[in-house]
């Protein structure tokens, strides 16, 4: 099954067949993208230009330098994406890789659920 | 919308304060497996756990590369095997086939552990029970992952001594049969006081009867994160200490909470509850014992020890409870020797002893865990520690385990290497006054006056 339950459901009710990525266009997936690693120049062009490439919509982006390591999150919206999360993520970590920097992709409920009641 | 601080704190304890969920332990009900017929019941098992388990580990997978967060161990607890064996099973070496088949199941399900080679004798032996405890040694050395455990005594029934005596000489024979081995079959069988249907953690778990036909349990884990938050309220008073621990343990819980949830409801088996424990382990850092330096004991033993355990594990508790609506299992901080480096370096020095963790046991953790005693100990001795043991968990309405590793060729001194997460222990002295009179004395010993409340 692609995408979450509502897609599932979304696809009955329209009789779509089953691997239909359409209606996961309009649920929401939040993920928190984090790159941490040695300040260099590009940096955030390459993720944003790997993300726009897979359809990912960036919401928010958030940078700070803590002990002179760059840090950067940002929140996307991977419900666009034809690719699935497992290849999304992977391939953000051999951007990093490449980069010198580590580069993580995580659903966004686990930071939500950590410090939010 | 979560702050960049948030994320970045969340990803220090994952990556360098080994934040994890130590189990996603999923409970199978083997009631309607039994069978007269020892080939087709062991042929029932089988099929049950490898249909109901079989995306478990995928799943498990799934979800630490979605989170981010590690999901170090993914196992399996059963109905406890002496109600599954009890019409087939006539001889010990039938209830061993049982173990053989469990052990099948675990390795092609791919977990790493399975639990529920189990007899539950806490007032009465059954013949099954009789003949399934007489077969722990024979299963623990000829299966790999096959994890034993025994409820000796509860509050509501008293302890049952007869079936304590036996257990010392059945730890005994387990170290015997694997002594090849440092005796490691003994760090899969652990006896109880109390025994909670629900726990996910080994070698203790199984799936009690009042338990639906497939439940999820999830162990939390965290005592690096517990250490690292605590090192920010150095030399506070304990006020802010304990809300310190409050706040953390309730972090470390939402985390287990979620992936229980996912899990749950991607292998559509429904949720049963949080181990609100902290589990160590034998990684640098991820230490109960470094907690208690932390606070501002030299040691894990030192006076005070006692004292820093009980508000450790009362405070884990509170923080624990507001995160999950359902906890449950063991729920208190392990203690396990063998398991914890910051322990092994205080027995090591001479600082912890058998009695202190015996008197540890009395306000919060589980018991007596992964202990290494010299090979040579009498069996009487093993059953009187346990026996002491039980009753700490009989009059505090608690569950209390023993789970002790007589190394068969190894004194005082030594030190035994089991790896992974079972890690190395070095071999402690018990108290050599014989206690084989009392032991024999046999019967059962009633319930406490506290346990009549109707």
């Amino acid at each position: 099954m692609q995408g979450n339950k509502s897609c599932y459901y979304i696809r009955q009710f329209l009789s779509l067949p089953k691997d239909s990525d359409f209606p996961c266009l309009f649920i929401m997936k939040k993920t928190v993208v984090t790159v941490v690693g040695k300040d260099s120049v590009g940096i955030i062009a390459k993720v944003c230009t790997y993300l726009a490439n897979n359809s990912v919509n960036i919401l928010d982006i958030a940078q700070t330098i803590v002990d002179g390591f760059f840090n950067m999150m940002m929140i996307v919206d991977v419900a666009g994406s034809s690719k699935d999360f497992g290849t999304l993520s992977h391939e953000l970590e051999q951007i990093g890789e490449e980069m010198g920097c580590i580069i993580k992709a995580q659903r966004e409920d686990i930071f939500d659920k950590m410090h939010r009641i | 919308m979560i702050s960049i601080y948030e994320v970045l704190e969340t990803n220090d304890m994952i990556e360098k304060e080994n934040l994890d969920v130590r189990t996603i332990t999923l409970g199978i009900n083997l009631l309607d497996c039994i069978d007269s017929n020892l080939d087709s019941l062991n042929e029932k098992i089988y099929n049950r756990i490898t249909t109901v388990a079989k995306d478990l580990v995928s799943t498990g997978r799934a979800i630490e590369n979605e989170f981010g967060i590690p999901v170090v161990n993914k196992r399996i607890s059963v109905t406890p095997a002496a109600l599954i064996g009890a019409a087939a099973c006539k001889t010990s070496e039938d209830f061993v086939t049982i173990a053989q088949t469990l052990d099948r199941a675990a390795k092609t399900t791919g977990v790493n552990f399975i639990g529920g080679y189990s007899a539950l004798v806490s007032k009465g032996m059954t013949e099954s029970d009789a003949l399934l405890i007489h077969s722990i040694p024979k299963a623990l050395a000829t299966t790999d992952f096959v994890c034993s455990s025994v409820n000796l005594g509860s509050t509501k029934t008293g302890i049952n001594m007869d079936a304590v005596k036996l257990m010392g000489n059945i730890v005994l024979d387990t170290a015997k049969e694997t002594a090849d081995r440092d005796s490691i079959g003994c760090a899969k069988l652990v006896v109880f006081c109390n025994a909670p249907d629900d726990n996910p953690f080994m070698a203790g778990a199984f799936h009690g009867v009042t338990e639906a036909d497939a439940v999820i349990n999830v162990g939390v884990s965290g005592p690096g994160v517990m250490r690292k938050a605590l090192e920010s309220v150095h030399g506070a008073d304990f006020g802010t200490l304990c809300e310190k621990v409050k706040k953390t343990a309730f972090k470390i819980t939402r985390v287990g909470q979620l992936v229980a949830r996912e899990a749950s409801k991607r292998l559509g088996i429904p949720f049963g509850i949080i181990d609100l424990s902290l589990a160590p382990t034998p990684a640098v850092g991820d230490s109960i014992a470094d907690i208690f330096e932390e606070m501002g004991l030299k040691r894990a033993g030192a006076p005070g020890t006692t004292a820093a355990l009980a508000l450790l594990n009362d405070q884990v508790k509170k923080g624990g409870v507001m995160a999950s609506s359902y906890v449950g299992g063991l729920s208190g901080a392990f203690i396990p020797v063998s398991e914890d480096q910051g322990m092994i370096n205080a027995v090591e020095d001479g600082a912890l002893t058998i009695e202190k963790l015996e008197a540890m046991t009395c306000v919060c953790s589980v018991g007596l865990d992964m202990i290494a005693i010299p090979g040579d100990t009498k069996p009487s001795t093993i059953s009187g520690i346990i026996a002491d043991e039980m009753a700490i968990g009989m009059i505090n309405q608690k569950t209390t385990a023993v789970r002790l590793i007589p190394v068969i060729g190894k004194g005082v001194g030594e030190t035994v290497e089991f790896g992974g997460l079972l890690g190395h222990a070095p071999v402690m002295p018990v108290n050599q006054f014989d206690c084989s009179d009392f032991i024999n004395r046999g019967g059962r010993i009633p319930a406490p006056i506290h346990s009549f409340k109707n």
